[in-house]
């Protein structure tokens, strides 16, 4: 049995040809098995697992109505708090900690049944694009395990593009979903910020995280945005909104998709190649192609490196090694205790965030960087204003490089290089979905990013579901377990 | 380019130690991202306010509910006691 996607394993569990349990166990085995090559999960959740697949499958026994997702393993990544099974978020930092409530995503997915494999390797605190700075070490990419899986949700892409998992849960604060969804092969939705509650999702900067689906499909990710997308009373930047697998139509005629050239900048020819192609294969199916212009770009990067640190450097001042997480040995008082505890706990990158967040909010900085960094905020707001006015969605490349080599000698910097486009959206709020279009000259995969306006998945989605009718999911990764039932 | 003084007060500032630092590395580091970041400071942009999310939200009634149980919570500390979370003195070890 070859089970790809969530309707064909829900297919599957509902006829009987195997059990929720059967699965469950066909799944942590393979997670065992190819977890120490691949460092997609920083743990397995097997007793969790087996009850909620047993549960499932007393559920199924009792028949009427169920969700898709019920009895559908699926991997969660690991800055996303689950009550009584450890959340690391990758870092030394939270080795051990262990949270005493539920993240609002973890209590819907498991109210539809939905069972959970394991805990998914991410970079430290979500800060990073190649999964290289996990206290565990990087998840490797499953088309080529000389490559980086991408980050920060790399571990939740690896076990989803290796079948070890039928879909998962990210986050992402400037491409977290999308570039590993690119790099493995994979849909990754980044929803409206507000269109799915972050309690319980460890914060890196919070007016710009949002937590959404990474899965093989476009159809994958509207089901699993449809069971996440709920207002949440207890996220006050909780939104929610109504579910979008009914608007995947495949239908584009007179879809508007805005093509701004700044996005296509100094890319390689091959990722050039691909999206253009992308687009062209819309135009041919009735979209129209609109050019736009989006000049703020070269400002959004380090506009968006700005405010995201800063809001770090806040939101980490948490870990003081007082109340939970690691605690330093060695100190002569407590200052020195305080300082040494973050400078264990935490690894580089996300020491470096700090300094780089603190400096722009001290006295003397503020104004020019902070200060200005905002304005830019509001300013490029507008401009995407003024192009969802002439369009119904922007297409770009989703990154402009594909799976980088592991070990790769980029600096800092030039890896913040490779989000430039990717961080628009979240500097603005918008949704985003990340789509596979096309193959480098090395075979790795390349992605195409969907932007629309606030509260528009559904026109993102349906855009996506159309591109795999049109190209018959040939550029899907299909890595399904096999299971013999 | 920061300065190892900057470095050393923007830690300070950010409750970091230095010690056993690469203090030529990361501050070549450091500088460079904040190199990358003086684009911001000169950026000629339209007049726009500023902004936090541009969103305003609906603030639930404060009703008073129960919390997490105090056992549960100081699970996750290093080093408790009677229901308190223990810091250690100053100039104290605490393990």
């Amino acid at each position: 049995m070859n089970l790809n996607g969530i309707r064909e394993t829900s297919g599957a569990l509902r006829s009987g040809k195997i059990s929720c349990v059967e699965l469950a166990r066909a799944y942590l085995d393979a997670a065992e098995r190819r977890n120490a090559e691949l460092r997609a999960f920083v743990s397995l959740t097997e007793e969790t697992a087996l009850a909620q697949a047993a549960a499932a499958d007393e559920r199924l026994r009792g028949g009427g109505e169920s969700s898709e997702l019920l009895g559908v393993p699926f991997v969660l990544k690991d800055n996303i708090s689950t009550a009584g099974l450890r959340t690391t978020c990758a870092s030394r930092m939270l080795e051990n900690y262990v949270p005493i409530y539920d993240a609002a995503v973890w209590e819907l997915l498991r109210a539809e049944g939905a069972v959970l494999i394991g805990k998914g390797n991410m970079d430290e605190f979500a800060m990073g694009s190649t999964n290289e700075t996990s206290y565990f070490g990087g998840a490797r990419n499953p088309r080529d395990t000389s490559r980086v899986a991408g980050g920060s949700s790399g571990g939740v892409a690896a076990a989803v593009a290796a079948g070890l998992a039928v879909y998962g849960i990210g986050s992402d604060t400037g491409g977290s979903i999308r570039q590993p969804a690119s790099f493995c092969g994979l849909v990754g939705l980044k929803p409206t910020y507000g269109a799915v509650s972050r309690r319980g999702l460890i914060a890196y900067a919070s007016s710009l995280d949002q937590i959404g689906p990474i899965t093989r499909s476009a159809r994958d990710a509207a089901a699993v945005f449809d069971a996440i997308c709920r207002r949440d009373g207890l996220d006050m930047t909780s939104r929610g909104r109504e579910g979008v697998s009914g608007s995947l139509t495949g239908g584009v005629k007179g879809l508007r998709i805005g093509i701004a050239r700044e996005f296509f900048e100094n890319l390689p020819p091959d990722i050039d190649g691909a999206v253009k192609k992308a687009a062209g294969l819309f135009e041919d199916a009735g979209a129209e192609l609109v050019e736009v212009s989006f000049p703020l770009l070269k400002y959004s990067l380090p506009a968006y490196y700005i405010l995201a640190c800063a809001e770090a450097s806040s939101n980490l001042g948490r870990y003081d090694g007082l109340r939970y997480g690691y605690r330093t040995e060695e100190y002569s008082d407590l200052d020195e205790f305080i300082r040494r505890t973050r400078s264990e706990g935490f690894g580089a990158e996300v020491r470096r965030r700090i300094l780089l967040g603190t400096y722009v909010l001290s006295a003397g900085y503020y104004d020019a960087y902070y200060n200005k960094a905002q304005k830019l905020r509001a300013a490029i707001k507008n401009e995407f204003a003024e192009i969802f006015t002439r369009c119904d969605c922007l297409l770009t490349p989703t990154v402009p490089v594909t799976a980088l080599p592991s070990g790769g000698a980029l600096s800092p910097v030039e890896t913040y290089q490779t989000d430039i486009c990717t961080v628009p959206v979240n500097i603005v709020g918008a949704p985003a979905v990340s789509a596979p279009c096309g193959f480098d000259t090395d075979g790795l995969p390349i992605g195409m990013q969907l932007i629309g306006d606030a509260f528009r998945e559904d026109i993102l989605l349906n855009a996506a579901f159309a591109f795999e009718e049109m190209t018959e999911r040939k550029y899907l990764t299909d890595a399904a377990l096999e299971v013999i039932a | 380019m920061i300065t190892y003084d900057e470095l050393r007060k923007i830690a300070a500032l950010a409750k970091l130690s230095l010690d056993g630092e690469d203090m030529a590395a990361l501050a070549a580091d450091v500088g460079e991202i904040i190199e990358f970041a003086e684009a911001v400071a000169g950026a000629d942009i339209p007049d726009a306010e500023s902004v936090g999310t541009g969103e305003t939200y609906p603030l639930r009634e404060d009703v008073p509910g129960l919390s997490a149980p105090r056992d549960d919570i100081l699970r996750n500390a290093a080093q408790s006691s009677g229901g308190y979370f223990v810091a250690g003195k100053t100039g104290r070890r605490l393990t």
